[in-house]
């Protein structure tokens, strides 16, 4: 086959399909192997453009503008800008005291280390010995080892070098104002051996005093500060702050001690010290130690930053850039992490697991590279990415919810009154005639307190026997009641039991006034009534909340009240359609595009138990395969055709039970483009049509054949008549057969009238002529295989051509049918069973003979057990005994242990 | 010269006379049989040159008849099948059971009479 003969039935098929045509695999169809793969391709290709696969190159076949969707690159861009501000904030010193704050808590848990440093302190004695005790001083440290001595609030003492550097601590000004330090009144050098160092002390921290410089800038070089230079550390800019772990000693000793030689020669070796005077030595400073007073002197801050800068322990705070980095760096790595998990149960977990993490790596690089991270913008940092991410979830949640619930509300309502409020109202006089209710009166009260009639059943608003503007006030009251209340005494004229009810509307303020119907309240009409009123009250509500925002009502409907009043909406209207789908005859599933199943109603659910098909778990294919005689190849090409143009196929369906079926497999045509994804597969019960085309050309076939008959005598008669030759006194004769002839034509019709003139409602049951031939041998066939598989022979004695038998064909069949399955199931394995149709001038006699024997009085009590109580095959012929007779025929039957039994069918016959 | 005699076989007793006194005027000599049954007794008598036959009948139909009358091997008598199933063409079946015209239901009576003169005498119409 060419490829132009292809298409070109491809295109025939496609016709078929959308005219509805049954397909029924004629030749052209032979074909189909050959196009099936293209055509599955294009079903792929087909199913994968609608978006219900998830195929790779479904993204290739379409031009991605957008790399990232406006949600996704919002979850990406927010956490940026989030600590892109943080370290803006950070920048501006907002975190600075709480980044030292952690430094502290951390510092003063710290170990202690082993001393480097010692505190002279020139008490009352040191400075009674005057200029001399200085020098001694000076010597005797030197002779301890002590390897730098720095002097607070006093020179050096003059004279020659000891051998130990002196270091004296000057305050450097900025002058003017600004970043440049200069010390004044002194030079930089005051003799050998001995230095200035700026002694500033850097500013405390909102009154804790925790870091110190580690030099000053000054005129071409920079200073190095008083402590950083008794710690040999080479001199650079900035500060650093001062480690004090609580467990952290710093010797005072008197200086007297020292020159008076107090002290063994080498307890002092090696160490740093620090003279300092009781100026230094007060306790003027809040440190990490104790923040909340002032505990501590400037001499031992010195002491312990010493000590912190010898050992290696200071640490300085990140610079600017290294601020940015780290946070963007987390920004980025928390920005993944989220993504990676579910923002609704995962965001406290995460955040926590983040903070833990953030505080390592702070840790790690306060002692392995010295510097304090900012710890607080860190730390905030998950914490407000998470809620922000909750915020956009919430947002997310509710627009999809508002969607999906404008969505479902208005697939559910698409048809139905609720669409448009203002036609809710015609409704209730129609329930009301329904119900019962004699007379009724729907009102209809404005926000003016005016009183309007919406419509009335044998009534007016002048029955009511209240003033009109009272009357509008008391049914104000009643504004959002629910429930009916008695209102006799507003209508006597009415002279029954009345009932007031509000039936709602947020935008109408509707009132129903009815007669309660015959039988009361509490009787069914009554609650009818009720549930009518009911119904109306919740359309009502449903359509106020869900209409809430559309009109921009002053009170804002939080989305999970909308959406639990669409959800009832939708699951009370699904219920409803449900129930009605249940109550149709024809069997209906309905599949989605992928083949999966949707819905079924019960009539399908019936039918699939009866062909032994799972419900919810059969694919349409599949489904398609058990219930007709077709292929899956077959069914898959026919398919593909159906879900890429639209339209409808009809198909045989297999045998199941006595109904006869034919499917009907339909698509939309907007499927294609996506709008809608069903496949509705129904099982139309076609034994009515079945059966009334057998009727009709049965009858037609006797008619046509009969008046044959009769034609022909009366043609034979005339010529006859007209015959010359023939005596005259034979004409008579000949005419009167004439007459005979046309009477019997007559009677035949008369015969058939009634089946012809459709007047016999019950199709199925209608008993009329029927070749018995015919009828015997479909039998037969349906029988054959349990003979085969038995291995029992059937001996068929027919009638070459048989007449016309008066029986219900299907009745007959399913009688026939039975009784040789009874015959054969009791036959022995190569024994042979009989069937036997002849036919008398009057009577048709099927009989079925053979098997092994069963009593006379046990086949009497199966048979006449009564239709309910029968079993099986025995039912069958039971049902077919009774309804023979109505046909005017009869059944006989006969048995004998090992002598076989059978069955005698006598029938009229009648041409 | 002895004029041949015809079988009319049909269950329909009407018709199956009023064939009976058409070909009695045309010159035949005619018997009657109401089934098939009925038909092979009458053949089994002798004398019978032409069978007119109805196919749908009780007891025996036509084509058991023709059937059951081959089955005999004896000389058989040309066979004209008229019947309201039968269709107007010759089957290979009837043909070979002896059947030298089919015709359905109603046939004109001329028709009738030709073919027999036809099968009998080779289109000669014989009268009496």
């Amino acid at each position: 086959m060419r490829g132009d003969d292809r298409a070109s039935l491809g295109r025939c098929a496609a016709r078929r399909v959308r005219q509805g045509v049954y397909i029924g695999w004629s030749s052209d169809h032979v074909a189909y192997p050959l196009a099936i793969r293209a055509r599955c391709a294009a079903l792929t290709f087909a199913m994968a453009r609608l978006g219900t696969l998830p195929f790779p190159r479904l993204a290739a076949a379409r031009p991605n503008w957008r790399l990232l969707g406006r949600e996704q690159f919002a979850s990406i861009l927010l956490p940026v800008v989030t600590v892109a501000l943080l370290a803006i904030i950070h920048q501006f010193g907002l975190f600075r005291d709480s980044d030292g704050r952690l430094f502290d808590r951390y510092a003063v848990l710290g170990s202690a280390t082993a001393p480097q440093v010692v505190v002279i302190e020139r008490n009352a004695r040191f400075a009674a010995m005057g200029e001399t005790g200085r020098a001694s001083l000076d010597a005797a440290l030197a002779q301890q080892g002590i390897a730098r001595i720095g002097y607070l609030d006093q020179q050096p003492p003059e004279g020659a070098p000891t051998g130990a550097l002196r270091i004296h601590a000057r305050l450097a000004d900025c002058v003017p104002l600004g970043d440049r330090w200069i010390f004044t009144g002194a030079p930089v050098s005051t003799g050998p051996r001995t230095e200035v160092a700026a002694g500033n002390l850097a500013p405390s921290e909102y009154g804790i005093q925790r870091g110190q410089y580690l030099g000053l800038p000054a005129a071409g070089r920079i200073v190095p500060s008083f402590e950083a230079r008794l710690a040999g550390i080479p001199p650079s800019e900035g500060e650093f702050l001062v480690r004090m772990p609580r467990t952290q000693s710093i010797p005072v000793i008197p200086a007297s001690q020292i020159v008076n030689g107090e002290l063994a020669s080498t307890d002092l070796e090696g160490l740093v010290a620090i003279v300092a005077g009781r100026q230094s030595l007060a306790p003027t400073l809040a440190t990490s130690r104790e923040p909340d007073r002032l505990a501590m002197s400037p001499a031992l801050f010195r002491a312990h930053a010493v000590q912190t800068l010898a050992t290696g322990q200071h640490v300085q705070r990140a610079g600017v850039w290294d601020s940015w980095i780290v946070l963007l760096a987390a920004g980025l790595a928390l920005t993944v992490a989220y993504r990676r998990s579910d923002p609704k149960r995962m965001i406290f977990q995460v955040s926590l697991i983040a903070s833990v993490v953030i505080l390592l790596g702070g840790l790690l690089a306060l002692e392995l590279a010295g510097r304090l991270l900012p710890l607080t913008a860190l730390l905030l940092a998950p914490w407000i990415i998470a809620v922000q991410r909750m915020l956009i979830r919430e947002r997310r949640q509710d627009n999809r919810l508002e969607q999906v619930a404008a969505r479902a509300v208005q697939n559910s309502v698409r048809r139905s009154a609720l669409r448009e409020g203002a036609r809710l109202p015609q409704f209730v006089e129609p329930a009301a005639r329904i119900a019962g209710v004699s007379k009724s009166l729907l009102m209809e009260l404005s926000g003016t307190g005016e009183l309007a009639l919406v419509s009335g059943i044998d009534a007016s608003l002048d029955d009511i026997a209240m003033d009109r503007a009272e009357f509008g006030r008391e049914l104000r009251k009643l504004r959002g009641r629910q429930g009916g209340f008695d209102a006799a005494s507003l209508v006597p004229g009415w002279d029954c039991e009345a009932r007031l009810t509000w039936i709602g509307g947020a935008d109408r303020n509707l009132f129903w006034l009815y007669a309660v119907p015959p039988g009361g309240r509490s009787g069914k009409r009554g609650q009818l009534v009720r549930a009518a009123a009911s119904s109306f009250r919740e359309l009502f509500r449903w359509r106020a909340d869900l209409n809430a925002r559309e009109r921009q009502e002053e009170r804002y409907l939080p989305i999970d009240e909308k959406v639990a009043s669409a959800i009832e909406l939708v699951s009370r209207e699904s219920d409803q359609v449900r129930r009605g789908f249940d109550t149709i005859d024809t069997a209906i599933i309905i599949f989605h595009l992928i083949g999966s199943p949707l819905h079924a109603n019960r009539a399908m659910e019936e039918l699939y138990q009866e062909a032994g098909l799972a419900l919810h778990e059969t694919p349409l294919v599949d489904a398609l395969v058990a219930l007709t005689t077709l292929d899956v190849v077959r069914i898959e090409a026919m398919l593909q055709e159906l879900v890429v143009r639209g339209g409808e196929m009809r198909l045989p369906m297999r045998e199941l039970g006595p109904v006869e079926r034919i499917l009907r497999v339909a698509a939309p045509d907007s499927m294609a483009r996506g709008t809608d994804r069903v496949i509705v597969l129904e099982a139309v019960d076609i034994t009515d049509l079945h059966a009334a085309a057998d009727l009709r050309q049965s009858v037609g076939l006797f008619i046509d054949l009969q008046l044959r008959n009769d034609l022909e005598a009366i043609l034979l008669a005339s010529d006859l008549a007209a015959n010359p030759r023939l005596e005259r006194d034979r004409v008579g004769p000949i005419v009167a057969r004439i007459g005979e002839a046309a009477r019997r034509a007559t009677g035949r019709l008369d015969e058939v009238a009634e089946l012809v003139r459709g007047e016999n409602d019950d199709l199925v049951e209608a008993c009329y002529p029927v070749d018995a031939r015919s009828l015997v041998l479909q039998t037969l066939e349906k029988t054959v295989g349990l003979a085969e598989d038995l291995d029992v022979t059937i001996d068929v004695q027919l009638p070459a051509m048989s007449g016309f038998t008066i029986a219900e064909p299907r009745a007959l069949a399913d009688m026939l049918e039975a009784m040789i399955r009874v015959v054969v199931a009791d036959t022995p394995q190569g024994d042979t069973v009989v069937v036997k149709l002849e036919e008398q001038d009057t009577q048709t006699q099927i009989q079925v003979s053979g098997g092994f024997g069963i009593g006379f009085g046990r086949l009497v009590y199966l048979l006449t057990k009564g239709e309910d109580q029968s079993v099986g095959e025995y039912r069958q012929i039971n049902r077919g005994i009774a309804r023979t007779s109505k046909w005017g025929g009869s059944v006989s039957y006969w048995g004998r242990d090992a002598r076989g039994f059978g069955f005698n069918v006598k029938l009229r016959r009648i041409g | 010269m002895t004029a041949p005699h015809i079988l009319i076989v049909d269950d329909d007793e009407i018709l199956a006379s009023l064939l009976e006194l058409t070909l009695e005027i045309e010159g035949y000599r005619v018997s009657t049989a109401h089934d098939g049954e009925e038909a092979l007794v009458r053949m089994a008598q002798g004398g019978i040159d032409l069978v007119v036959l109805d196919l749908v009948m009780p007891k025996m139909d036509g084509v058991r008849f023709l059937r059951v009358l081959n089955e005999k091997g004896e000389a058989r008598p040309p066979v004209i099948v008229i019947s309201s199933t039968a269709g107007n063409s010759l089957s290979d079946e009837f043909r070979s059971l002896g059947v030298v015209a089919i015709a359905r239901k109603p046939v004109e009576p001329a028709w009738l009479v030709s073919e027999i003169g036809t099968a009998l005498h080779g289109g000669q119409l014989l009268r009496q």
